[in-house]
């Protein structure tokens, strides 16, 4: 990629250039991979236009680590309101939706294409985010507060890695970023919207398999640094608590190790490699557990640690 | 005869290549062949070091155990030992010769 494909954005395509180029497959650069979604309907070109603007083009010709289809549909059956559906590569219906879910249906594939194929990353289910003194993972199962953290750490001088998805490179042991919106889910909409006004979200999409969402959209200064990635420094374990006070308590090492390798993606695929990677990973890193229920707290909390780990 | 009848001796399955890693007291082996990854305790890591060595019934694997750590009898190690070769021999880390 050069450094001029990697200024011109989403943004800089004109209207009909964008649908043109959807027509026939518009790659975008998202972290690592390269995306290439396709529709005739114009309600995709709306949909990326608005929720993906600062994502870098990629070249007609990139090879695409993921591709997502929008069917086209007649105006009658838009009329009738019949489901939209999305495919992949394999061509078949991944996903049929009602209408407003688009956004949230693109996410979910993109998810799916990611998880089930980029095993050249150990991927571990956790969000990341850095500082200039390296990176923090934050691993938890869905309901753990991750997202929630993550999305206002982003705010808060953190840069946006991922909120789920830690890409760990095996040969340089560097984590990778992935920045995407972040889906909020249910009390986790308001309480972003409450803590941080100046937060851009897309529509609020009630009824999906996982109840409200709402999507986080990063800020053009996350996209733009997509390609640096960051040493791992710390591993913190957030547990959102109702009315908690902050605390952060180490983990030790062997906890840590195997919550890791229960919560990860491709670890059992990736054999003694995997095995090796997370430990590794556990050694380079120091592990605390986060109680939280005040995010400015917690985000104080984990500022000061991860200033006193690079002192 | 059934897992540590005096007569029958182990040895570590020579074929398992595994991985190890350790924190403290807790070891960590992953297994190739399964991509199974174990933790184990102490006596379990001694258990199968011993027997990379040399084939012991149970018997000869407790004695060794007591003469290296120069303790008296232990009815409670006998038990945990005992207990140990069972759970190797179901991870498929030791092999009856």
């Amino acid at each position: 990629m050069t450094a001029a494909e990697k200024r011109t954005t989403l943004r800089d395509l004109p209207r009909e250039a964008l649908a043109q180029r959807l027509a026939r497959g518009l790659r975008l650069h998202v972290g690592p991979f390269v995306v290439c979604f396709t529709a005739r309907d114009p309600v995709l070109a709306a949909c990326l236009a608005a929720h993906y603007p600062d994502y870098p083009l990629a070249p007609d010709d990139s090879f695409a680590d993921a591709r997502i289809a929008l069917r086209d549909q007649g105006r009658w059956a838009r009329w009738r309101g019949h489901p939209r559906v999305i495919s992949l590569e394999d061509d078949g219906n991944f996903a049929r939706f009602p209408a407003e879910q688009l956004l949230a249906q693109i996410e979910w594939g993109l998810n799916w294409c990611i998880a089930m194929r980029a095993n050249q990353y150990l991927m571990l289910h956790g969000g990341v985010v850095a500082r200039e003194e390296g990176a923090m993972i934050l691993p938890g199962l869905p309901g753990a507060g991750k997202s929630t953290l993550t999305a206002y750490l982003m705010h808060r001088g953190w840069r946006l890695f991922s909120d789920e998805f830690t890409l760990l490179a095996p040969d340089s042991r560097m984590l990778q970023p992935f920045p995407r919106l972040i889906p909020l889910k249910n009390e986790s909409i308001d309480v972003i919207a409450r803590e941080v006004p100046e937060a851009r979200f897309g529509p609020r999409i009630p009824n999906t398999r996982k109840g409200l969402v709402a999507h986080l959209c990063p800020g053009a200064e996350h996209l733009r640094r997509m390609h640096e990635s960051a040493g791992p420094r710390l591993i913190v374990f957030p547990r959102y608590v109702a009315g908690a006070q902050t605390e952060l308590s180490t983990v030790p090492a062997a906890e840590a190790f195997a919550e890791l390798t229960n919560n990860a993606f491709n670890y059992v695929l990736l054999g003694a490699q995997g095995f090796e990677l997370v430990a590794d990973l556990v050694d380079a890193t120091r592990c605390y557990r986060l109680r939280y229920s005040d995010l400015a707290d917690a985000n104080a909390h984990l500022t000061a640690l991860m200033r006193a780990m690079a002192d | 005869m059934n897992a540590t009848s005096p007569e029958r001796r182990w040895r570590a399955d020579p074929a398992a290549r595994l991985v190890w890693r350790r924190w403290g007291e807790a070891h960590f082996a992953f297994d190739p062949r399964s991509s199974q990854t174990h933790f184990l305790n102490e006596l379990a890591v001694e258990l199968y070091s011993q027997l990379q060595n040399a084939p012991l019934t149970a018997d000869e694997l407790y004695r060794a155990v007591l003469a290296r750590h120069d303790i008296d009898a232990d009815e409670a190690l006998r038990e945990a030992l005992d207990a140990t070769i069972m759970v190797l021999d179901r991870l498929g880390l030791i092999v009856a010769t």
